[in-house]
């Protein structure tokens, strides 16, 4: 099957940073994304994980490379549109993201722009509204919604114009830890309905909700692997600048005294139940 | 505190808030002429009996009304006690030392403030009785003529949507930042006039930086959306005019009627 996106060969650097410099964001990234793939990308601040996620709908062209969504190729100006209708995104801040001044007439504006007739509108914006838990609220106020809520809102509006692929950028790093946990389960809703995801954050926590991770350090990929793979080893994750997992880091620090416990683990519970041997043996 | 902002919208279901917002617009611009078409005070007195019917009907709260227009019933009080003391002709109804009251003074008081009022009211009725986004796509229509002028209505329309959408934001955040400056020793309370302005110069400039950032930040979260201009736009907000709208165009032709008859 023919991957959903391909990043082949990308380097990109901003406009106006000095040339002879070589002082690239971006430099010889290549990566596959399957559908329905849920994959997230972390990497610390500056680590070029928004850069690129820009790059996958077009929002930033590469300067070298190429990125092609489905076939299509984002330096086709002509294909740009529909990349964009194939390739959702929601950005970090709920604020400046939500254009009109109702919930409904925000899911509307995707499906204005893309000229879907007025008659399927009101299906596909209760359907969208449905998937992200915000039925019935259709005439709010955005600004009288939760920042979590304002965020189910840009993602029931990137919904509505049924994409493949949704590319949260840092979508939950400025909501309160109930926030998160709802964005987070609508994306892994929305992964099981078959979209593919892509989540950036610099939260390894959440990205351990992915089947797969991404790790970039300075403009370069240093990792990918499947998220049971990496978990284990997240510890590595420090020489990066990211947060590693509370459980894992205590594993490391028990062994590193000396308990008796496994050498991996693949999650929370595993380390109680390895915790509460030990300790009945001794 | 966001109410105070977004106009004076009072939701509602009265007959006038069912309205078609462009309906009204249109109605508005035509009684407007009819004020200052009616130079009597006999059809003055019908066109506001005529505003308090149509205040009665939209069930506004006379408290609510009044603090409303509070600001223009000064203006409307100056100009009677100008009119009352200034012109003159006809009978001198009340002399005393320095003033002297005439007939004509009288009149001409009774009729320009009951003229100011009317306008006022029926204008802050539209108001009262359409949400800011109706309004806006009220005139949405009303412009659409001028797109023949390579006038880009469309674009008007959005952008006065999204100024509604982030006023709220825009007013939080400058009560934010006054708060941050207060914190920091700003005093925005004491000095005359030109002191005052000069204190929010620590408030604006942050403001206004933001602001240009949630531009920057909006314009690229619509083009992610597929945002293009008006071309192959469809639109999802209809206006509908209803067999109401047509009460209203009958309520225009009678008020022309009795008004040609009292001229």
């Amino acid at each position: 099957m023919e991957p959903m996106i391909q990043v082949v060969d990308v380097w990109f650097r901003y406009q106006g940073e000095n040339e002879s410099s070589g002082k690239w964001a971006l430099k010889k990234i290549n990566l596959t994304f399957r559908t329905g793939e849920y994959v997230s990308i972390i990497g610390a601040n500056g680590s070029g994980k928004s850069t690129l996620a820009r790059l996958l709908n077009g929002l930033l062209l590469p300067v070298r490379g190429e990125v092609k969504v489905g076939g299509l190729s984002t330096a086709n100006e002509s294909d740009l549109w529909e990349i964009r209708r194939r390739v959702g995104m929601v950005f970090q801040n709920p604020d400046n993201q939500i254009v009109a001044t109702t919930v409904e007439d925000d899911v509307a504006f995707g499906l204005e722009n893309l000229g879907v007739p007025r008659s399927e509108m009101k299906d596909r914006i209760e359907r969208a509204l449905a998937a992200v838990g915000l039925s019935g609220m259709n005439a709010r106020e955005p600004h009288h919604l939760s920042g979590g809520q304002k965020q189910r809102l840009a993602l029931a509006g990137v919904l509505a114009m049924s994409p493949d692929v949704i590319v949260l950028d840092e979508a939950t790093s400025m909501l309160d830890p109930q926030g998160k946990n709802d964005v987070s389960q609508v994306a892994a809703e929305l992964h099981r309905m078959g979209k593919t995801i892509i989540h950036i954050t610099h939260s390894a926590r959440e990205a351990f909700r992915a089947e797969r991770v991404i790790v970039m350090n300075q403009g370069e990929v240093k990792l990918d692997l499947p998220s049971e793979v990496l978990y284990p080893k997240a510890v590595m994750l420090k020489q990066w600048g990211l947060a590693v997992p509370p459980e894992i880091e205590l594993h490391q620090r028990l062994l590193g005294k000396g308990w008796p416990l496994s050498p991996t683990i693949s999650g929370k519970e595993e380390l109680v139940e390895e915790i509460w041997r030990s300790l009945s043996e001794i | 505190m966001s109410q105070i902002v977004m106009g004076q919208y009072y939701p509602g279901d009265s007959l006038v808030h069912r309205m078609d917002p462009r309906a009204k617009w249109l109605f508005l611009m035509v009684f407007m002429i009819f004020v200052f078409w009616a130079n009597h005070l006999r059809s003055t007195a019908v066109l506001l009996f005529f505003t308090l019917v149509a205040a009665g009907m939209a069930r506004i709260p006379v408290s609510v009304f009044i603090r409303a227009i509070r600001p223009a019933l000064f203006i409307i009080l100056f100009t009677m006690i100008l009119h009352l003391l200034m012109t003159k002709g006809g009978e001198a109804l009340l002399r005393l030392p320095f003033i002297t009251i005439y007939q004509e003074g009288l009149r001409q008081a009774v009729f320009v403030s009951a003229r100011l009022f009317v306008l006022i009211s029926v204008a802050s009725l539209l108001t009262f009785t359409t949400s800011p986004i109706d309004l806006t796509d009220g005139i949405e229509w009303l412009l659409k003529p001028l797109q023949r002028f390579k006038i880009p209505v469309h674009e008007i329309a959005l952008m006065m949507s999204i100024a509604l959408r982030f006023i709220p934001l825009l007013w939080e955040e400058t009560e934010k930042i006054r708060k941050a400056q207060t914190a920091r020793g700003a005093d925005f309370d004491t000095g005359f006039f030109i002191k005052r302005l000069k204190s929010y110069i620590p408030v604006l400039i942050p403001l206004f930086l933001s602001a240009f950032r949630r531009a920057e930040e909006l314009a690229l979260a619509m083009e992610a959306r597929g945002y293009r201009g008006s071309e192959g736009r469809t639109k999802w907000r209809q206006l509908r005019f209803s067999s109401l709208d047509g009460w209203l165009l009958i309520v225009a032709v009678l008020l022309f009627f009795v008004l040609r008859f009292l001229e």
